[in-house]
């Protein structure tokens, strides 16, 4: 009982972000628009890798599909790629100091824009990689400490650990 | 993926597992609808009469062109009837609001707040009060994505009103305006002239105004003219939009208009229909 009311405020964190993801903002602002959902994922994934885990990466990825009405999978496959890619190499940062993890961040979100930017790319589905497409994983870099701290608050507070 | 890539099997899922996003939508659009009511909260009553008065004004101005061209339609179906002329095309249209832009900024599209559950069906033109907007894409059961003309894979066949010369205006990955693709040197085109809808390829129906030509440039060791034209709607800026479903109806009997409003394109053999209020 405890453990689904647990999934089900992560996955309500997720819509958040999902809604984060989608508030119209003016031009200039939609450019650094930080990736909110694959942060979410990213953090809930070192918070708790008991209850969220490739599957549960997979699942937020077919969300941001249909969110973005792109083909079903493109999202999802960067979205495991990115935590395969944290849950086994990336453990070591929750240790670091807040720039190292930042650091880690841009990495693994820049890994999830260039999966989806590169299947879009191959399926013609999707569009081209500009400059500006760099700006996001640092935008979500630079937001990565605030967002770690309350959802692990909030990890705790469910007993999610 | 590739499932989805090369066959449909997976249309009908996707519009049933939408469903369960379908509320982050709503939700997205709350602040903007926020920000509107806000706007009305604050602002004076004088500005909103005199928007009122202003409103008024241009209802009646417009009503009164709508008379002219009542009387200019008759003469023009009379017209074409006596030439035998082309095949009757007339237009229903629904309004639909705005529910967002796709958060991509490489990506030119907005998102209706009409789906497969109200009728609608991609390929279907949007219009907006002062042009084309661009076309719907892809449906889910509550909401549809609208891709924008200026989108860098958007094309839409046009011509030049004054001349005639028809061509294709595609969108440019800047994405703020639109270019004509091959325009041979010699073709007569000039700045400030007037892109409409040609109606070829039967997806956006005839007459609409798209954009006005803003410079058109002859460049050393090109094949043909670069003309970028700026597109006339307020693209994404709008908050209720037109939906154009084509009946492919012979006019020549009075119909009598449903719920949607009647919109009679320019070119087709339409006897004046009776102008309803408007949307």
């Amino acid at each position: 009982m405890k453990q689904g009311a647990g999934q089900g405020f992560i996955w309500i964190t997720l819509m958040l972000a999902a809604v984060l993801a989608f508030v119209p903002l003016p031009a200039f602002a939609a450019l650094v628009r930080p990736a909110w959902v694959p942060l979410f994922v990213l953090c809930w994934v070192l918070i708790s890798p008991g209850h969220c885990g490739l599957v549960f990466a997979w699942l937020a990825g077919l969300m941001m599909d249909l969110l973005h009405g792109s083909l079903l999978g493109q999202h999802a496959l960067a979205m495991s790629c990115m935590a395969l890619a944290v849950s086994t190499q990336g453990r070591f940062m929750m240790l670091a100091c807040w720039w190292q993890q930042s650091c880690v961040v841009v990495l693994s979100i820049g890994l999830y824009e260039l999966v989806v930017l590169g299947v879009g790319a191959v399926t013609g589905q999707s569009g081209l990689l500009v400059g500006t497409t760099l700006l996001a994983p640092v935008s979500s870099a630079l937001l990565w400490p605030m967002v770690r701290f309350f959802l692990s608050r909030l990890g705790a507070v469910l007993a999610l650990r | 993926m590739a499932l989805d890539y090369s066959t449909g099997y997976l249309s009908a899922p996707r519009r049933m597992l939408s469903l369960a996003v379908t509320p982050v939508f709503w939700m997205a659009d709350v602040p903007g609808r926020l920000l509107d009511s806000l706007r009305y909260l604050y602002e004076d009553r004088h500005q909103l009469a005199a928007e009122n008065e202003s409103l008024s004004r241009q209802v009646l101005l417009l009503g009164q062109a709508l008379q002219k061209k009542e009387f200019i339609e008759k003469q023009n179906s009379n017209l074409k009837a006596l030439l035998n002329g082309s095949v009757p095309l007339k237009d229903t249209v629904t309004v639909v609001e705005q529910l967002g832009i796709a958060p991509e900024p490489s990506v030119r599209q907005i998102l209706l707040d009409r789906g497969t559950h109200d009728g609608v069906v991609a390929g279907q033109a949007v219009l907006d009060a002062t042009g084309v907007v661009g076309q719907v894409v892809s449906v889910d059961m509550l909401v549809s994505r609208a891709m924008l003309i200026t989108d860098a894979k958007s094309r839409i066949p046009v011509q030049v009103n004054r001349s005639g010369y028809a061509a294709i205006a595609a969108g440019t990955a800047k994405g703020k305006l639109l270019e004509l693709l091959h325009v041979p040197f010699t073709e007569d085109i000039r700045e400030g002239d007037l892109l409409v809808t040609s109606g070829m390829g039967q997806l956006f129906p005839r007459g609409y105004p798209v954009a006005d030509v803003t410079r058109v440039e002859r460049k050393k060791n090109h094949h043909f003219l670069t003309v970028h034209a700026r597109p006339r709607a307020r693209l994404a800026n709008n908050r209720l939009l037109v939906l154009l479903s084509r009946g492919r109806k012979n006019t020549k009997k009075q119909e009598p208009s449903s719920v949607t409003n009647d919109l009679v394109n320019n070119t087709g053999v339409v006897p004046a229909s009776r102008q309803g209020d408007g949307p």
